[in-house]
């Protein structure tokens, strides 16, 4: 059942066994979904809590979903959505202004258990914590999912012309830090 | 999910930002083991712990409705039982039409003609005294009673004055 492509697991959903289309489709997209969760948040026990969110509202919603976006896509908007919820309800209920949001996030990588980078890869994950929100996303999609700006647009809702902009400028600042701190 | 083509984000920042190419791509971050094997189930748990609620929620929904339309009931019940207790208190409307105001003045003109036949009246039970009041209103208009009784002269006068009396008795004064 894995070789199924997403219209096909789609439709599985809508006149077959939802419950199995809905099982595949998180195997197919969990490793995917997660990591994109992951660089947002930082912590791992924050990641899941989001992740499983993610999945829930995709079985809430996927019956209205008919396939006007790519399913991977609009799995990966509502994982952003609801990252970027987490880190607004975190930073709203303990008061934390959204700088110290990004400080906390650095500290975390510091004492995380389930990070194996080495100093290099530890710098340039905090240099992407610099970054502004958006810029933030744009710049994990393309350099680590490699995704085209055609599925960025669709996430995210913005032009391709204006992603190709925000991953030149998020590159560049990424880079400084990376020269000169 | 379809990546760009292996090598454009490379050449791509080895062009614009080379000093990011410095470090590795791989990914710097761990979950715990097995965590990917396990993640389906969760989230399966979570689902079904959620369609439960759901499902007790709409029946808790359900049972709030009915609680809510039987309060609102009992409210409008309650609310019609004393709307027509005041109305009865206030002597708007009573016993055959006639106003309790009219009776309490039938009665005070009683307690001046007879003392005693007043005070029977008012030890009664309620729905007694109302038949006294019954048995007067009778024995008045069926000429049981003569037309010298002061008490009763007051009450056929009332009668008439406020066109309570049957047209055949009309002109008993």
């Amino acid at each position: 059942m894995d070789h199924l492509d997403d219209n096909e697991l789609l439709e599985m959903f809508h006149t077959g066994n939802p419950d199995y289309a809905f099982n595949l489709i998180m195997r197919k997209y969990q490793k995917n979904i997660y990591w994109h969760v992951r660089r947002l948040l930082i912590d791992h026990e924050d990641s899941n809590d989001v992740v499983q969110n993610v999945f829930l509202k995709v079985w809430e919603n996927i019956g209205t979903f008919r396939g006007d976006s790519k399913m991977y896509t609009w799995l990966y908007r509502i994982a952003t959505n609801e990252a970027l919820s987490f880190l607004k309800k975190k930073q709203r209920r303990f008061f934390i202004p959204l700088v110290d949001v990004e400080a906390i996030l650095s500290d975390k990588l510091e004492t995380d258990q389930y990070f194996k980078g080495d100093e290099i890869q530890k710098k340039l994950q905090k240099a992407i914590l610099k970054l502004p929100e958006k810029q933030r996303i744009i710049f994990n999609l393309r350099y680590y999912d490699e995704m085209k700006y055609e599925d960025m647009s669709e996430i995210l809702g913005t032009s391709t012309g204006a992603l190709k902009a925000s991953y030149h400028i998020a590159a560049k600042k990424v880079e400084e830090f990376l020269i000169n701190d | 999910m379809k990546k760009e083509k292996p090598g454009i984000i490379k050449k791509e920042l080895m062009d614009k930002v080379p000093g990011i190419s410095k470090a590795s791509k791989d990914n710097p971050f761990e979950v715990p083991e097995d965590y990917f094997a396990g993640l389906p189930e969760a989230v399966e748990q979570l689902k079904n712990s959620r369609i439960k609620k759901s499902h007790r929620t709409v029946l808790g929904y359900s049972a709030q409705r009915i609680m809510a339309y039987a309060g609102a009931l009992a409210i409008l019940i309650f609310l019609g039982i004393s709307v027509l207790f005041l109305t009865h208190k206030d002597g708007i409307n009573d016993f055959a039409g006639i106003d309790n105001e009219h009776f309490e003045s039938y009665f005070s003109y009683l307690a001046a003609y007879d003392e005693a036949h007043y005070y029977d009246i008012l030890i009664s039970e309620e729905g007694e005294y109302l038949e006294s009041v019954d048995a007067s209103l009778q024995m008045a208009l069926w000429g049981e009673v003569t037309e010298d009784d002061p008490y009763m002269e007051y009450l056929l006068e009332y009668m008439y004055l406020y066109q309570y009396l049957p047209d055949d008795m009309a002109d008993i004064d």
